[in-house]
């Protein structure tokens, strides 16, 4: 019957896993107080940072790696991981980047030179442990807009990152975070001023290029009072046999009447079909609505790693904040994605709504799970989830764990979802009117995911729909 | 007159159960054939069987279309070589929008026919003016394809992309059913508009109403999987009398 | 004693069970079916283990099991103090092996003929720890009706107990559970095991009415062509938790589950709704439906469900679950009021009605009169 048919070439090329050919500086392996002084110095930090992150790593080491998602991969061993990998040339300055970072960045699509770049889109650039450049710098500064490495706002922001920083995920949240707050190399820091309306789109291109290293990036965006804020993420890494593992965190607060739109591309390379090689990606995102009206939009869309573990949240503590999550998650070749959000309802008329749509093909083992929160404050609060899977091909797995939890008699939750094959009915449809099947396969996969691809601003639609295309291509069989 | 599909000893099943049971059917060029039969009769797996459903099974004859047997062509195949089916029960497919649809199969057609695929724009304007000439909302073809039109706005939708698409050989499977009195007389208007002398017409439908406006050239009794009885217009007349019971258990 | 220190050693002899609980060690508050009930305080409360005592049952029409132990029994029918029974071996709670563990005998009930059957448990011993186990086979082809009814006599005790079930080729059960307690301090675990074969038919309805402490831990398998329908109707109030958790395997193809969970919670009571349905890749052409809804009476009440499904295979006809928590539809209930019927009564009739369903399905007007006299009881 139709799907059988389909039997085309089982693996689609990753085609960002080429390697940057510059030399770099890294850490030997290995994870001890003294790895850590390491970074701070290399980094300059002021010592309430390393103390800081002392304290984590502290921490971390008398926690438990989490068991209870539906992964599975051999163990990790911490102490075979760099933790520094950073470009031996190399500055802020846009003259004295090393051209080959340059022309990695424009074969990846995300051209860093401020008069090639796309209209409307300032990038912050991280390269393994450090930010290579950050673009459209001055035009952000005159409406008081920060947009810097995490780096720069500690030495130059102390203040903001003192108060914020760990305020949404605590350093000792769970295993990972507390890694990652010990470790973290760079990442991005965005303040939006009270009232400001940021005018264009902010940027983070993160690539993992050195071997064996780990990717441990931080981010914080604060929008104030009445702000507005559009951020994005992209990620890649080259092919490799080897596991790297990416421990990231990021953290958002949203004040009264502002809103931040969060959006990932993650395209991390994602191993082979035996399982070989790929990023683990364990990742703790977490955003507050602080004040009253707040807004806090997640949109991902998870192509890539070989395994994904990955809740974006909102915690709705504000009246009336809006907490939304829209997933796109595929898994294909080997991988293995358990993914989802937490929607925890504490103010009054508090709203979330989930849409996840999991895709899975080949071998991939596609989980979503969320949980929804509503606590006894939490009066007149609404939440609706729609979690939608589809299988393609009998090798693979499809999977739903939502935990709904409610003590409010005057909330309301409401939870749907469903799992199916490809509709026969709806691939003969489009045949028969001379679309091929494959093309018939990737306009119903398209449908499916169209309520989360809308909600992505439009340079990165464009990126995302290709990416999907690329992704299917060769998984249909 | 010119054979342009013959079905020779047509036997086909779904699942276990054998449906056709030997059809022998020839359809002319140019030519409107009407298909009756009572409910269950295999009209519509007959339909099913020249676009290539995977449900069907050919267990024996073929069907020669243009000179040469389709019965093993993937069913996009058959479609780019002119063969166009309205569903009785078109499927809605949530999140694919209808233009986009409509210009995909468009294009891929004219690809087939070395021509240069239509951009949006020149797409739209080609759109627009079909959809006012069959009187349909022109938010439809911004919606998603199918999903939630009602029973007569799905039809519609079948003869917008019949017209869109130009077949050369059309089957409508009762696309008279659920059609208000208007939307009836616009899409049997749009049929004959259709109508020229290289085209063919299969109407499969259960009504004189709409043979009265398109007046076919042949009409096939079709009962039990078997073809039988061809003739004119008169048959109809005999139908409506005496209903099918006149022709008997094949 | 308590729970989290039992000496294992006095049970070397049952060397499969202690492995297999040895390895999955006792439940912790982070055990997935155990996290919304409160496990630990029960593991760490002082019990007295009472072994149900074997004595000869009197005869009567119905089964009447006190403390762990057949006291009543029709005498046609074929029951027996089994040792060294056949255990399930991919159970997912531990406590349904502790409780095999501490049942050296297990009370088998042999269906073999077409039969209605009612069975009472008498709960009456007071900061006791009382196991027992169950084993119900249904010959293959019969159909058997069971009704089962908990009397709570006992405070501040804790009852293991549970079925082993074993549905042969084509035969059907209907099991009703009706488990009512309004003793606050009375805690039940309850894991169960049921096997389908080839096309056998399992009907579950559960009923749990109260403020006691109750989980009950189904893993159903079902075989080729086999059907479960789960219904599960939670009444709790004042302090009461009450839950079922499920894993139900689709483990041949064509095998169907269907489930549906409805709660009614007031005061500070919670409900647990856990099902987890999977279907494996051989279960092809097989469909799971689960459907899961919660009234809250007031705030503080606590509902969790957890609708989840595991699926591998491609070939599966239809995977739906959905889950609602919220309160009584205020137009529908403005509604009522409108045509004179007073608030307190149209909130009875809201609630009634979003449990019909079930009840229906159950056809048994006993039991919904059962509920409405304690809803009215509750108000
Ligand atoms: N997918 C299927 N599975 C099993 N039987 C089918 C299937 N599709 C069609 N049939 C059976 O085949 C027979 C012919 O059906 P078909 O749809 O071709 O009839 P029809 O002539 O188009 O009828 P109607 O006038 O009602 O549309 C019927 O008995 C129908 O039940
Ligand atoms: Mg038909």
């Amino acid at each position: 019957m139709g799907m059988e048919k389909v039997d085309k070439i089982i693996n689609s090329d990753y085609e960002l896993g080429f390697e940057i050919d510059i030399e770099e500086e890294t850490a030997p392996p290995g994870l001890t107080e003294d790895t850590i002084k390491f970074i701070s110095a290399k980094k300059n930090e002021p010592d309430w940072m390393l103390e800081l992150r002392l304290k984590a790593f502290h921490a971390w080491q008398k926690m438990e790696e989490p068991k209870w998602a539906k992964v599975t991969y051999p163990p990790i061993d911490y102490q075979a991981i760099s933790y520094w990998a950073a470009p031996k040339k190399g500055s802020k300055s846009l003259d004295e980047v090393d051209p080959e970072i340059l022309k990695a960045y424009e074969k990846l699509g995300i051209p860093l030179e401020e008069q090639k770049a796309l209209a409307g889109v300032a990038v912050d650039a991280v390269l393994d442990s450090v930010s290579v450049k950050t673009t459209f710098v001055e035009e952000l500064n005159k409406l008081g807009i920060i947009f810097c490495s995490i780096s720069e706002a500690i030495r130059d922001y102390p203040d903001l990152v003192k108060k914020y920083m760990f305020s949404v995920v605590p350093m000792t949240d769970n295993f990972f975070a507390a890694l990652n707050s010990a470790v973290f190399s760079d990442g991005t820091f965005v303040y939006i001023p009270k009232g400001v309306k940021c005018p264009m789109e902010l940027s983070t291109y993160f690539r993992i290029n050195a071997q064996n290293t780990g990717q441990f990036e931080r981010t914080l965006i604060i929008a104030d009072e009445g702000s507005y804020v559009s951020y994005n993420e992209g990620c890649s890494a080259p092919s490799r046999d080897e596991n790297q593992l990416h421990a990231a965190v990021v953290e958002l607060i949203a004040h009264k009447d502002a809103h931040i739109n969060y959006s990932t591309i993650q395209n991390w390379y994602p191993g082979d079909i035996e399982g070989n090689g790929g990023i683990y990606n364990f990742v703790t995102k977490r955003g507050l609505c602080e004040g009253e009206n707040s807004k806090i939009t997640w949109t991902q869309v998870e192509t890539g790693s070989v395994i994904t573990w990955k809740y974006p949240s909102c915690i709705l503590k504000g009246d009336n904040s809006v907490g939304e999550f829209y997933s796109v998650a595929i898994t294909r070749l080997a991988q293995q994605a358990d993914t989802g959000t937490k929607m925890i309802h504490i103010g009054k008329n508090t709203k979330s709504l989930i849409i996840s749509k999991g895709i899975s093909a080949q071998k991939g083992q596609n989980s979503y799970r969320g949980l929804v929160k509503i606590h006894e404050s939490a009066k007149g609060a609404k939440n609706f989830s729609e979690c939608d899977s589809l299988l393609i091909g009998d090798n693979c797995g499809a999977h739903t764990f939502p935990y709904l939890e409610s003590k409010c008699a005057s909330a309301q939750v409401e939870h749907e979802a469903t799992t199916s094959k490809i509709s026969e009915e709806q691939l003969f449809y489009l045949r028969q009117r001379g679309i091929s099947e494959e093309d018939a396969v990737s306009m119903i996969v398209h449908g499916f995911c169209k309520d989360v691809l809308n909600k992505l601003p439009m340079e990165f639609a464009v990126e995302a729909k290709a990416l999907l295309d690329l992704t299917l291509e060769g998984s249909v069989g | 007159m010119k054979k342009v599909m013959q079905i020779i000893n047509l036997h086909a099943k779904i699942g276990e159960k054998e449906i056709l049971k030997g059809i022998d059917l020839d359809m002319f060029e140019g030519k409107v054939h009407a298909i009756m039969g009572p409910n269950g009769a295999g009209k519509s797996t007959l339909s099913k069987t020249i676009v290539g459903h995977p449900d069907v099974e050919v267990t024996e004859g073929d069907i020669i279309y243009k000179g040469k047997s389709i019965i093993d062509m993937e069913p996009e195949e058959r479609a780019l070589e002119g063969i166009f089916m309205s569903f009785q029960h078109p499927v809605e497919i949530p999140g694919v929008n209808n233009a986009y649809f409509l210009r995909t199969a468009l294009n891929a057609k004219r690809k087939h026919l070395g021509l240069k695929p239509l951009n949006a724009a020149e797409f739209l304007k080609l759109l627009k003016s079909k959809i006012k000439e069959l009187g349909m909302k022109e938010e439809m073809i911004h919606r998603s394809l199918n999903e939630g039109f009602s029973g007569g706005e799905k039809k519609l939708n079948e003869i917008l992309q019949m017209e869109i698409l130009e077949p050369d050989f059309v089957i409508l499977d009762e696309i008279d059913s659920g059609l208000d009195i208007d939307a009836l007389k616009k899409v049997s208007e749009a049929i004959n508009n259709m109508r020229d002398s290289k085209r063919t017409f299969m109407i499969i439908t259960h009504y004189r109403k709409i043979l009265d406006y398109i007046e076919p050239d042949f009409v096939h009794v079709l009962k039990n999987g078997k073809v039988l009885k061809t003739g004119g217009i008169e048959i109809v007349d005999a139908l409506e009398k005496e209903g099918y019971k006149i022709f008997g258990d094949a | 004693m308590k729970l989290v220190d039992i000496n294992f050693e006095e049970f070397k002899e049952q060397k499969a069970l202690l492995q297999k609980l040895k390895s999955m060690g006792l439940p912790t508050p982070k055990t997935e079916h155990y996290r919304y009930f409160g496990i630990k305080p029960i593991l760490d409360k002082e019990y007295a283990l009472t072994m149900p005592k074997t004595q000869k049952p009197e005869e009567a029409n119905h089964i009447e099991i006190e403390d762990g132990s057949v006291v009543k029994a029709p005498k046609s029918l074929y029951i027996e103090m089994q040792k060294n029974i056949k255990i399930d071996d991919s159970h997912y709670d531990q406590i349904y092996y502790l409780n095999h563990l501490l049942s050296e005998r297990v009370i088998h009930i042999e269906c073999e003929e077409d039969m209605d059957l009612k069975i009472v448990h008498k709960h009456t011993l007071s900061k006791a720890l009382v196991p027992y186990r169950i084993k119900l086979t249904i010959a293959a082809g019969k159909r058997v009706n069971f009704y089962e009814e908990h009397l709570v006599l006992a405070q501040d005790a804790l009852y293991l107990y549970g079925y082993d079930i074993d549905l042969q080729e084509n035969a059907s059960l209907k099991l009703v559970q009706n488990r009512i307690s309004n003793l606050d301090e009375f805690a039940l675990i309850a894991p169960h095991s049921v096997q389908c074969n080839k096309k056998s038919n399992f009907a579950l309805f559960t009923f749990d009415f109260g403020s006691a402490k109750t989980l009950h831990n189904y893993h159903i398998v079902l075989q080729e062509e086999a059907t479960t329908d789960a219904n599960h109707v939670i009444f709790g109030s004042s302090s009461g938790r009450m839950g079922n958790t499920f894993h139900i395997e689709n483990r041949g193809k064509e095998s169907k589950t269907t489930q549906l969970s409805r709660n009614i919670l007031k005061d500070k009571a919670r409900g647990i709704f856990d099902g987890l349905l999977i279907v494996k890749n051989p279960a092809k052409y097989s469909s799971i439906y689960q459907d899961s809804k919660t009234i809250l009476l007031n705030d503080g009440a606590f509902m969790v469900s957890k609708p989840q499904m595991e699926i591998y295979t491609e070939y599966i006809s239809e995977a739906t679950h959905g889950s609602a928590t919220g309160h009584i539809d205020e137009e529908a209930l403005f509604y009522l009021r409108q045509r004179g019927i007073e608030e307190s009564l149209a909130k009875e009739m809201m609630v009634v009605s979003f449990l019909n369903e079930i009840f229906e399905k159950l056809g048994d007007e006993e039991i919904k009169e059962e509920f409405i006299k304690l809803y009215e009881e509750r108000q």
